[in-house]
Parts: structure tokens; sequence; C-alpha cells
């Protein structure tokens, strides 16, 4: 079942993971995606600017059509994903079916979206 | 080499086999001097598509360096793998128009000063880099992953990195090569381009430079000379740069840090510790700060005082971290950073709030996060 949330996460930018965390993609500059094996950064709206909506579903509920800004693989031993800030504050969390899960993002626009949308599967 | 020489070199690098379009661009950057290379890789640029592309390469050839050969020697294949993937009659088959807008949109900051022409130069390269990158595992390059884009631009950047202000002003005028500083345009065929130099990387515009900028690119010059003097081979020394370009406070900033390393270098410490000692670190006060007000807690509940007052202090000296005076939002605010980082300041301390620009905040969101993670395991 997919969710949907607005939030104001601090610094810009969300991670989504397995619950137990993973390893954090390195960026230079202004971020607007950057993934690990085990982690993608997510660049978003800065919280002074205002809200950002994400949605965090199976991609078959959530898929908006169009080209994705980011496709690939996670790894999800604990057959979920989370996506937090970086105070590590949960935002939203599905479980997934496998330990590693294809994770799709697509968003409003590039830099600092306010609308973000997560499809795994 | 002539106009029509190097229209003749374009269409025989499109039919040749990659290898031998490998060696062709390769003899070529080893045959010629720099100044030549500079002002031929302008002109073969302008052939058309898949030229700008080959002009890249070429100029990472001439670096003579055997990570530059490596990266030219992709850029040719994701040429070659561009141009099959053609279809409806284009010759080249581009990225797709969420590609091209994530390239621009990330290279709007760094690369400002380019004109479009160069900077299709580059996009091309990088495109090169991205479908080759994507192919060998076994993805298509019309999807775009931020990750391997932000892997194609450093190697791009890093390919195209043996151009220098200097080098096309101080050698190029005595190059004995047959080249011409005339606009490639006016140039008609079968006629020999005369003496001196033209820059392969131009700016658009002429307005009066302000005296904040020739304050930076006076402490610009002044700390690329001082690296100069302490390490005359220092990669620094060479990079891309129109004639007329303008050093933004990160360029100066990252100068200086080179300049620091560099004298940490002569004074015996090895680059591991010279990483550590000169990390400049998220987690504190920057060295840009100036005026800060008091936070009332370390939430963000900021009201409009709270927000005009940060944007003030930001309008009058940057962000706190690198000095930036752009913040690089999309309302044109600064970020609010809590010092201490809230999360890091379990005690509840007092905090101040120092305006930043969001690509240090989202630096030090990751360095919060990862300090975090740090506490819990212990």
């Amino acid at each position: 079942m997919a969710e949907t949330v607005k939030a104001a996460p601090p610094y810009c930018l969300v991670f989504i993971s397995d619950p137990n965390g993973g390893e954090l993609p390195a960026w230079t500059g202004e971020l607007f995606v950057a993934s690990t094996e085990t982690c993608i950064a997510l660049g978003c709206m800065m919280d002074s600017d205002g809200d950002t909506e994400f949605t965090l579903g199976q991609r078959s509920e959530v898929d908006p059509g169009g080209i994705p800004v980011f496709e690939g693989k996670l790894k999800t031993p604990s057959f979920s994903v989370v996506l937090y800030s970086a105070e590590d504050k949960t935002i939203l969390k599905v479980p997934a079916s496998q330990d590693e899960t294809i994770v799709r993002v697509w968003t409003n626009r590039l830099r600092q979206p306010d609308r973000v949308i997560i499809g795994i599967e | 080499m002539t106009k029509k020489e190097i229209a003749e070199l374009k269409t025989t690098l499109d039919t040749a086999p990659l290898a031998s379009k490998q060696t062709m661009l390769r003899n070529l950057a080893n045959g010629l001097t720099g100044g030549a290379i500079a002002r031929l890789a302008p002109v073969l640029a302008s052939e058309g598509p898949l030229a700008d592309g080959y002009a890249l390469a070429l100029a990472a050839y001439a670096a003579k360096r055997p990570e530059q050969n490596t990266i030219a020697d992709r850029i040719l294949d994701g040429l070659d793998r561009m141009k099959a993937a053609g279809e409806g009659g284009r010759p080249v088959a581009d990225t797709g128009p969420a590609w091209r807008q994530a390239f621009d949109e990330k290279t709007a900051a760094t690369l400002a000063s380019l004109d479009e022409e160069n900077a299709a130069g580059l996009r091309t390269a990088t495109a090169a880099l991205y479908t080759q990158s994507m192919a060998l595992k076994g993805r298509a390059g019309t999807i775009l992953d931020g990750h391997e884009l932000d892997s194609a631009i450093r190697d791009s950047t890093r390919g195209a990195d043996m151009v220098s202000i200097g080098f096309d002003q101080d050698h190029a005028a005595n190059d004995e090569t047959v080249m011409s500083d005339a606009s490639p345009d006016s140039v008609e065929d079968g006629q020999q381009y005369a003496q001196a130099g033209r820059p392969p990387w131009r700016r658009l515009g002429g307005r009066p430079i302000t005296p904040m900028e020739e304050m930076r690119v006076s402490n610009f010059r002044s700390h690329l000379d001082a690296i100069r003097e302490l390490e005359p081979n220092n990669r620094q020394l060479s990079y891309i740069a129109p004639r007329d370009w303008v050093p933004n406070e990160r360029d100066v900033a990252r100068i200086h840090e080179e300049l620091l390393r560099a004298r940490q270098r002569r004074a015996g410490v090895n680059d591991s510790q010279i990483g550590e000692t000169t990390r400049e670190s998220t987690l504190g006060v920057g060295k840009y700060a100036g005026e800060s007000i008091p936070a009332r807690s370390g939430k963000r509940n900021f009201n409009e005082a709270e927000r005009e007052r940060n944007n003030h202090n930001g309008d009058e000296t940057g962000c706190h971290t690198c000095g930036t005076s752009n913040p690089g939002s999309i309302l044109g605010n600064f970020a609010l950073d809590h010092q201490p980082p809230t999360a890091l300041n379990p005690s509840g301390g007092l905090q101040r709030l120092y305006p930043q620009c969001i690509s240090c905040s989202q630096r030090q969101g990751g360095e919060v996060l990862k300090q975090l993670r740090l506490e819990q395991k212990k």
C-alpha cells in the first residue's frame, strides 16, 4: 500500500535504504541523486522554501509514467525500504519482497523537487 | 592544417573502426604541439555531430597521461555506440531530454562561464562516456542514473583538463604550427591559417568586471602563482577556462585549499595526512561566517523575520561554509543552519543560525548522518 506524506526534511535531502542503513554515497556540489548499492541520496526542496511531498510504494501503484530520474538496484536484506532524513528520522517505510529491490524515482523537477515518487519492485 | 583537411579528418574519423580512430587521434595528439592542438580542437569541434567529442578526445590524448588516454579511448567508444544507436534519420542517438536537462543543471554552476558551443562539446563527451559506461553494464543510455552522470561529468572534465589560461596567452603566439586566431567561419577552404592563438574555450557576454570579481581574480591568480612556485607541475595549474573567466568564491576557496596542501607537501606532510588536516568539515561554524542570529530552539520553525535576517546575512558575507553569495535554492533563500547541528546537540545547548548555500547544507546533511551512525555504533 503506497503512502504519501508532506515533509520538510532538514538539509534538503533524504535517503533511501534498508532499515539497517547503508553506505552513504559521496557527491560534490548540489545533490540531485547519488547512490551506492545500499543507499540512495536524493535532493529535495529546502525546508525554508516549503514542504516536499513524498510517495513511497510498489511501482505498480505509484508509477506516474515518464522517465524516472533514478533507476537502480538496492540491497534490502531486511525486506523493507525506508525513506529517512539526514537526522535519521523515518519519513516513510514499506515492505519489500526480496533482499534486492529495484528502486525508481520520479520527481517533478531535477533541482530541489517538491514532489518525489519512489516506486519499488 | 587547412579547414578542408580538418573536415576530411572528421569524415575519416566518422568511418574508421574504433581502434583506428583511437590510434589516429592519439598519433595526431603526439605529433602536434600543444598550441596547435589548442587551436585545432575548436575548429574540429565545429564540424558537426560527433566532432566536438572527437575534439575533446584529442585534447585528452594531448595531455599524454595514461588516465587521460583511457578517458579519450572511452569517449571514442561511447561516440561509436551513440552513432550505432542513431534512429529515425538522426546521425547520433541522444541520451534523452531528462539526461540533457540533468547535465545542463548539474554543470550550470561549475561551467556557467562556458558558452553554448563549448558546453555542447563537453555535453557530447559526457554523453559518450555515459553511454559507454551504461552499455558496459547492460543498461540503456536513455535511463537517467544520477550516479553514472556524476561519474561521466567528472571524467569528461578530467579528460579536457589540459587547457590553461596561461598556456594560450603565453605560448600560442609563438607556435610554429600553421593555424589561426581568426574565426573558423571566416576561413575559406584551402586557406592557410595565420599565427597567434585563439583560446579553445570562450565566454559569452562582455559586461565590465565588478570590484568584487576583480578581487576574486586577483586572489585566484596570486594563489595560482604561489602554487606554481611550490609545485610547477601541480594539476590545478591546468584547467578549462575561457580568457575572461571570473572565478567564484568556491573556485578561490578550492585553489586556496590546494595552496595549503602544496605548502604541507613541501613541509613533508604526506597526502593521506593532508586530507585529514585540510578537509573542511561542515559540522562547525565555517570560515566565511559573518553575522548570525540566535536560534530559538533546535526546531526548524523559522519565522519571517528570521528568514529575512538570515538572507540579509547571507547577502552580506555569503554561505558561512564556502563563502558563495549564491544560495542555490529555488526561491533564492539561504538555508538557516543551526550551529552546532541540532542532531549533534543532544544536550540542547545554545545554537546560532548561519546562512548556508544548498550544496554545503546537503553536504552537512551527509556528514551529520555519518556522525550519528558513528555515535550509534559506540
